[in-house]
């Protein structure tokens, strides 16, 4: 669900006061409805295609569930991925094809451009898949009610950019019917506030000196590029796990349990970690149905090291079609190949300078760990890889502007944005230690949140960064 | 209904009733605390009071922030400077029909900017009612702001209604200054003094900024600079078009990079079309005085007396030579010995 603007808010609501006024057994049509509804105001063809997925995966689940068999398993995920590729990577696939005949000089222009991409098909299709494999293996059983597996598929509050929903939490959730009680209300509303002081206060609010250092790196020296790099790991952050608690949220105030996407990724300590605690729904789904299915630990060191590759890479392409989030799924995969084959030596190296197991050694590996992770995201927010080869090359080089002015932030609106990320990670922490409890406590603290996001959030129309994958 | 139900609707409405009563209180601090303190608004109550006491204004001069911090109306008797900063040509217009059909003032002469970023895509992006629907839904209605940005009505209704919203940043950067703009009918002051190097360093940050790739003119701004021009023309009120001074650095840049003439040539050929004016060209007036700049392209506190003394007389020049004197182009400007650039403001 994109909850930035007023009329999904209005949407949302509506939709919540009829859900709790409606009997549990209609809650399925009501959600379907509102699910297509929202789908469509995008445009009706997104639709027509959610629709079409539906009606396919659905036979699919049946038919598996009666046979068991390997080859209709492999159909359903053909016909998933090949739906995949032909509305994502056909025209990055052919513009690519093009670029490669012009460099052996053979004059070409792309084929296919200007296919639609349908909203949130990386995530359904993903959902779409991995409910097959879990109906092959018999973890869920198929779905005979179209009604609930087409709102299971489409479910407003995460059809745009996830999370990636598993047969065996959401689904089962919607076969129960479950009421809808005082906590769900309140839960719901506490994440909605948090994914909105996440978006609007400190993504936003960082946004604006990303955009204008990346749309022209050339124009920048070493610390502009450096601070603009920094400041995209905090956007994205924000932006992607504010959308996550908001669409959280979302569902919650209708009854529905959504997956985690974060556990404070940046507090890893091994980019193995990292990914244990970002995009959780993906790196899991990616765990489930491709690592683990490929050989997993469980194979000779050179097949582990081209599985991981093989996974990374497809990780990166999922997230766009580029050769940038190619080439970032790819620094990925090696990061972990790297971390693996140095394993030994780094745990001999700690040993011997006696900080095995101590804070010191975590912090360091944690420095270390967000570095690589923020280096990264010079290939993903880049827009091309000459640009990200731009960006790489010069991070040590001498800047020929103010750092502040031409990259729309001064010291103000940085130290601003510094204490709204301090001001979220003591709520957090305070959350976690179950500080805050008791009503006026509870009231106080949101209201906070609530002053901080109406004065500081920067609310322009500037849309969720996971909702274009 | 079920006890869950009406218990998980007794907790919404609870939240909902804690909600609105936060964002109304919070409204009515920023209201009574900040927001009546804010140039903006300081400006709005002056006006006003100038207004009352002058049913007839020889110059209004309309413009961005260049012009807010150039003329000072001491030295330019009859006039109040309704310039506000980041003003873009839909601003412009919407002011000038306010004062002339709202106000119900007699308007004599506009002097209108038409600098190098007059125009700029990236001011009239960056301008369009970011944050002030609660001063503008006064003085245009709701159609024509959703159309100029994009904006759903209700979300341009709420950002009238609610002044704080997104407006922290403000309210902190008052915070912090701890004392208020000075400001005399509708001038600000702007009391730094530029340094060489902050003049090299920042006419190269602008010129990269707004030019490098080519002059991004904003099609809304021209729509609104043709209306702004033809409405005047339409009710009797003459037409200055003012070049306000930049620092040579970055009219150096500017020259070197081929953009000024060629726009210059547009913007005035619009002009042309709508009907007569006349032309202040101050860009290079304090070529020989970096002291008069607070930056590259706005005067300081001695630079808006000594430019608004320069006006003062340019205008009276013009007046005395009727039609005849169609452009004063002021070469390097030498220092008048009885002007005092050091008046008290």
């Amino acid at each position: 669900m994109l909850l930035d603007s007023l009329p999904a808010a209005a949407f949302l609501l509506s939709v919540v006061a009829l859900n709790v006024a409606i009997g549990r057994r209609w809650r399925w049509a009501l959600l379907l409805a509102a699910s297509y509804v929202l789908i469509a105001s995008f445009k009706p063809e997104y639709a027509i295609i959610i629709a079409c997925a539906t009606l396919v995966n659905y036979g699919l689940g049946i038919a598996l569930g009666r046979r068991k068999s390997r080859a209709l398993l492999a159909m359903g995920i053909a016909v998933n991925a090949a739906a995949l590729i032909a509305f994502k990577y056909l025209t990055f696939l052919s513009e690519s094809a093009a670029a490669a005949l012009r460099l052996l000089s053979v004059p070409s222009t792309p084929i296919l451009t200007d296919i639609i991409l349908p909203l949130g098909i990386s995530y359904y299709t993903f959902q779409n898949i991995g409910y097959l494999v879990d109906v092959w293996r018999r973890t869920v059983r198929p779905e005979r009610h179209l009604g609930i597996f087409a709102t299971f598929i489409a479910f407003f509050p995460k059809c745009a950019a996830g999370p990636i929903e598993r047969s065996t939490n959401l689904l089962r959730q919607m076969r129960k019917r479950p009421r809808i009680r005082a906590g769900d209300i309140a839960e719901g509303s506490r994440l909605l506030l948090v994914g909105l002081f996440k978006k609007f206060a400190i993504a936003d609010s960082v946004a604006t000196t990303v955009s204008i250092v990346y749309s022209d790196p050339t124009l920048y020296g070493g610390i502009p590029l450096a601070a603009a790099t920094i400041l995209f790991a905090v956007q994205l952050y924000f932006d992607f796990s504010g959308y996550t608690d908001m669409a959280r949220g979302g569902a919650r105030l209708l009854g529905y349990n959504l997956l985690e996407n974060f556990d404070r990724p940046y507090r890893a300590s091994s980019v193995a970690e990292f990914w244990r605690r970002w995009h959780m729904s993906l790196s899991t789904w990616f765990r489930d149905y491709l690592y683990i299915p490929l050989g997993g630990n469980r194979v000779p060191w050179i097949r582990w090291a081209i599985n991981t590759m093989v996974v990374f890479l497809v990780c990166g392409l999922w997230h766009g079609a580029a050769w940038t989030f190619v080439a970032w799924g790819g620094l990925h995969g090696t990061y972990l190949i790297l971390g693996r084959a140095t394993h030994g030596l780094r745990e001999r190296a700690w040993t011997v300078i006696r900080l095995g197991g101590s804070a010191v050694r975590r912090l360091i590996a944690n420095v270390w760990t967000v570095l690589l992770v923020v280096f990264g995201w010079i290939l993903f927010r880049a827009q091309t890889l000459p640009d990200a080869w731009y960006i790489t090359t010069h991070l040590g080089a001498r800047s020929a502007y103010y750092v502040g002015r031409d990259m729309g932030i001064d010291a103000v609106s940085a130290c601003v944005v510094i204490v709204l990320i301090l001001v979220y990670a003591a709520y957090d922490r305070a959350l976690r230690r179950g500080i805050i409890t008791g009503l006026p406590l509870r009231v106080a603290v949101h209201a906070i949140l609530l002053i901080l996001l109406l004065l500081f959030g920067a609310f322009h129309d500037t849309g969720f960064i996971y909702a274009q994958f | 209904m079920h006890n869950s139900n009406r218990r998980a609707i007794i907790t919404g409405i609870r939240i909902l009733v804690i909600l609105v009563a936060c964002v109304l209180l919070t409204d009515a601090a920023y209201r009574s605390l900040i927001l009546d303190d804010l140039v903006i608004a300081r400006g709005e109550r002056d006006s006003q009071a100038f207004i009352e006491g002058h049913p007839r204004i020889t110059y209004v001069p309309l413009g961005d922030s260049h012009t807010r911090y150039a003329i000072h109306p001491a030295y330019l008797p009859g006039t109040y400077n309704f310039a506000m900063g980041s003003e873009s040509y839909f601003f412009s217009y919407h002011l000038l029909r306010d004062l002339v059909e709202r106000q119900d003032v007699d308007v004599e002469t506009i002097l209108l900017q038409i600098d190098t970023n007059s125009f700029s895509d990236a001011v009239a992006r960056d301008s369009l009612l970011a944050n002030d629907v609660w001063y503008w839904k006064d003085r245009m209605d709701f159609d024509e702001m959703r159309a100029i940005t994009s904006r759903s009505e209700a979300d341009l209704r709420i950002s009238a209604a609610l002044p704080l919203l997104g407006r922290g940043m403000d309210t902190v950067r008052y915070l912090v200054r701890g004392e208020r703009t000075d400001m005399h009918l509708g001038w600000a002051n702007y009391s730094g003094i530029a340094t060489p190097e902050s003049l090299v360093n920042g006419a190269r940050v602008q010129y990269e900024r707004d030019f490098a790739s080519g002059q991004c003119v904003n099609g809304t701004s021209v729509e609104y600079f043709r209306k702004t021009l033809a409405y005047a023309h339409e009710h009797g009120i003459h037409v200055i078009l003012i070049k306000y001074p930049l620092a040579p650095q970055y009219q150096g840049l500017l020259e070197r990079g081929g953009n000024l003439d060629p726009y210059y040539d547009t913007v005035l050929d619009i002009a042309d079309e709508m009907g007569p004016y006349r032309l202040l060209d101050y860009q290079q007036a304090f070529d020989k005085h970096p002291e008069y700049f607070n930056d590259i392209d706005h005067l300081n506190y001695h630079g808006a007396i000594a430019f608004t003394r320069m006006l003062a007389q340019d205008l009276k020049k013009m007046e005395a030579a009727g039609e005849s004197v169609e452009t004063i182009r002021s070469g390097p400007y030498a220092l008048d010995p009885h002007m005092d650039a050091k008046a008290p403001c």
